[in-house]
């Protein structure tokens, strides 16, 4: 079973991506902030990583930069959730290394057929 | 002498006339006198000599038988008969050859010698006849008595002229009085003709006189019709001219000085007008809220009124005859305006249109720093020529404090709405997946979820017209092929088509070239259209987006909808606006997707053209500029 990893403040969207990806499959971890994210992705090694830009202390962008600078990680593909949607965001997160970029709001269903594709099922 | 004379001619014409007349009657009758009677005496004269000559020589013949007889007393008796029967005789006598007197008529010279030198000279000489004394007074003549061839004595004969004289004097008395008449005569006529002439003339000086007084009105009467009436009706004729001249000139200048007093007027009125106006001028100069300079081509400060006093914090008294920047402390992007060269006023008066800049920032005396926006506009005099530059400039500091908080604001708000928007619409999604098949639960959720969904454009509307007005948003210029654009707008909207059941077509001229944008843009400003096209239009309807090249590429986006009134056009692109009726609230639109458009649209410079027709459809219209790779 596959193993995803879900770092947003709000806690509502929180739950209905764990709901959304569990109920697709998955295994979801989830945490609240970038700090907490980091370490669970070190400790715990998920097939993917979904983090919300703005959180406290850490940003999502933080998050993404250290995962895709650790050799064991750089290849777990990484989505980004904005609450902006600009281009400059956009630029921000490929800089970072981000897989995909998701402006709220979004469409769970869609969210989940993305992760499906980035994970290679089909 | 000849001024003696002429101080004694007199000046008067009558006077000249008169005394002239006279003068040469005098003159010419006397000489004509004088003449005749010259020749009448000489003619008297000649006639005498001629007769007392000849009586001397009957005288001697008649006393020759006498003489020779010894006879005294007859030759005193032939001597007395002749002096008394013959006229003209004064005396007569015979003598013998030697000059004694044989017999005289007056008795008692008889026996007498002639002594005188004048009788010796005739005794002396030959024997005859001639005259011994002439002259009126002294006619005598002389005869030799000859008796068989003998000379025997003289026959001497004194004449008398006392009656040729007598005549003479008569002839001199009447040639006194013809030359008396004729003076009178002449004077008289001269007198006349004076008059005559010097009427007339004494009438033209009194006219004269008049017309130099001025009473042109009267004509001189003219009364004779000779050279003094043509000279009169000359001078008539001249005066009448003069005075139409006059009159005319006179007329001019009234005309002249009605011209002058209306211009004097017209100038006091124009020079209060202007006064005033210069007034009202400065005054509204001092008293709008805008600083303005003025300043001549070198950047010397003409003008500093009071409200770029109060903004940049100095007074006129310093900026006025400063060369810009003068004292002011200015920084233009990242460069500090040090030389006139580099100001917004050079760049307008270069270019000769109006300039503007919103990003100089003003540094006061006291150290606070304004943000200033200011517009640079050339000051052309009558030939067009640059002459000055006038900037008006206004501190914008507040508006970019008001502008940053409201995008600040615009941004927070954006993303404060989209987390719980998040939320809905995942959770209504996800719940249309989980409560089975109840169609009214279905339904419900359904409505749920599409508003969220509006709801989310909606604030990427508003995100997206903040940032392009706000000038945040950098448009390309790109060389694009509009084509593919087209098909992604039709894409995009395919389902909604699909739903309302509207057809959508694309009618793209082949090998239209490509245009200069920003792909982005143009891409939004298609697809709003097109999504427009769908959404105010009813089942069965048509949206069709045609390209050509035409002055551009010109695109066109075009519907079988609803269509707008006139009003409804009018107002369109203003916030939130909407056609409104009922369709178009089910068409559940922004109200933000034309103003989208035309900001867009603006940004590229050109603009968009609406058609519409209530109830049959509208036509959306714009040209995009030609251009190879940039």
């Amino acid at each position: 079973m596959k193993r995803i990893l879900i770092a947003d403040d709000e806690s509502h969207i929180r739950r209905i991506l764990e709901f959304n990806l569990k109920r697709a499959g998955y295994e979801v971890l989830a945490t609240e902030d970038g700090q907490a994210a980091l370490a669970l992705a070190l400790s715990a090694r998920p097939d993917l990583v979904i983090l919300d830009v703005s959180m406290p202390e850490l940003t999502g962008l933080d998050v993404c930069r250290r995962l895709k600078a650790e050799a064991t990680l750089a290849a777990t593909p990484v989505f980004l959730l904005t609450a902006r949607g600009q281009e400059s965001d956009a630029e921000a997160g490929h800089a970072a290394g981000a897989d995909q970029f998701f402006t709220k709001p979004f469409s769970p269903k869609q969210l989940v057929e993305h992760v499906r594709q980035a994970l290679g099922e089909p | 002498m000849s001024a003696f004379l002429r101080r004694l001619w007199p000046v008067s014409i009558r006077r000249q006339l008169v005394v002239g007349v006279a003068l040469v009657h005098v003159l010419l009758m006397t000489v004509f006198v004088s003449a005749l009677i010259h020749r009448q005496r000489t003619f008297l004269l000649d006639r005498a000599e001629r007769r007392v000559r000849v009586q001397a020589e009957l005288l001697a013949t008649a006393s020759r038988p006498h003489v020779l007889a010894q006879d005294g007393a007859g030759l005193a008796e032939i001597l007395a008969a002749l002096v008394k029967d013959t006229e003209g005789v004064r005396y007569a006598m015979v003598t013998d050859p030697g000059g004694r007197v044989l017999a005289h008529s007056q008795p008692g010279k008889t026996g007498g010698v002639l002594e005188d030198a004048t009788s010796r000279a005739v005794l002396d000489g030959d024997p005859h006849p001639r005259l011994v004394t002439h002259g009126e007074h002294g006619l005598q003549a002389a005869a030799p008595v000859v008796a068989r061839g003998r000379h025997v004595g003289w026959a001497w004969i004194a004449g008398d002229f006392a009656a040729d004289r007598a005549h003479l004097d008569g002839v001199s008395t009447t040639g006194l009085a013809y030359t008396a008449a004729a003076v009178v005569l002449g004077t008289a006529f001269a007198v006349g003709v004076a008059r005559t002439i010097l009427r007339p003339l004494s009438l033209l000086r009194a006219g004269t006189e008049q017309v130099s007084q001025g009473r042109w009105e009267q004509p001189i009467p003219v009364t004779s019709t000779n050279e003094v009436g043509s000279v009169t009706h000359a001078f008539n004729t001249m005066a009448q001219t003069l005075h139409q001249r006059n009159a005319d000139a006179a007329r001019a200048e009234a005309a002249l000085s009605a011209l002058a007093r209306d211009l004097e007027t017209q100038v006091t009125e124009r020079t209060r007008k202007l006064t005033r106006e210069r007034a009202q001028f400065e005054a509204i100069l001092s008293g709008i809220g805008e600083g303005i300079c003025v300043a001549d081509t070198a950047g010397r400060v003409l003008m500093w009124n009071r409200a770029a006093e109060q903004i940049t914090c100095v007074p006129a008294s310093l900026m006025v005859g400063s060369i810009i920047p003068g004292p002011l402390r200015l920084v233009d992007g990242d460069v500090v305006v040090k030389d006139f060269a580099r100001t917004l006023m050079q760049r307008a008066i270069e270019s000769g249109e109006a300039v503007s800049t919103s990003g100089t920032k003003l540094t006061r005396p006291d150290g606070s720093v304004l943000a200033i926006g200011i517009t640079a506009a050339p000051i052309r005099d009558h030939a067009g020529t640059v002459q000055a530059c006038v900037s008006v400039f206004r501190d914008v500091t507040r508006e970019r404090d008001i502008d940053r908080m409201k995008s600040e604001f615009v941004s927070a708000v954006s993303h404060e709405l989209r987390t719980p928007l998040t939320s809905i619409r995942a959770y209504a999604e996800t719940l249309q997946d989980i409560v089975g098949h109840e169609a009214t639960v279905q339904e419900f959720l359904k409505v749920i979820e599409e508003e969220a969904v509006r709801l989310t454009r909606l604030i990427n509307d508003l995100l997206n017209l903040a940032r392009i007005e706000s000038g945040r948003v950098r448009f390309k210029e790109e060389s694009i092929a509009l084509a593919p654009l087209v098909a992604r707008a039709i894409q995009t909207a395919e389902p909604k088509a699909a739903m309302n059941s509207v057809r959508l077509a694309a009618d793209v001229v082949p090998d239209l070239p490509p245009f200069r944008g920003d792909a982005d843009g143009i891409q939004q400003v298609l697809t709003n259209l097109v999504d427009n096209g769908v959404k105010y239009n009813r089942p069965g309807g048509r949206v069709e987006v045609r390209a050509w090249l035409n002055g551009g590429v010109r695109v066109e986006v075009r519907d079988t909808g609803i269509g707008m009134s006139p009003d409804a056009m009018r107002r369109l692109g203003e916030r939130f606006f909407r056609v409104d009726s009922s369709e178009t609230r089910r068409a559940g639109g922004t109200g933000l997707g034309i103003s989208l458009v035309k900001e867009i649209l603006q940004a590229h410079g050109t603009a968009l053209e609406v058609e519409s027709v209530e109830g049959q459809g509208s036509a959306f219209r714009f040209v995009l500029p030609v251009g190879g790779a940039a």
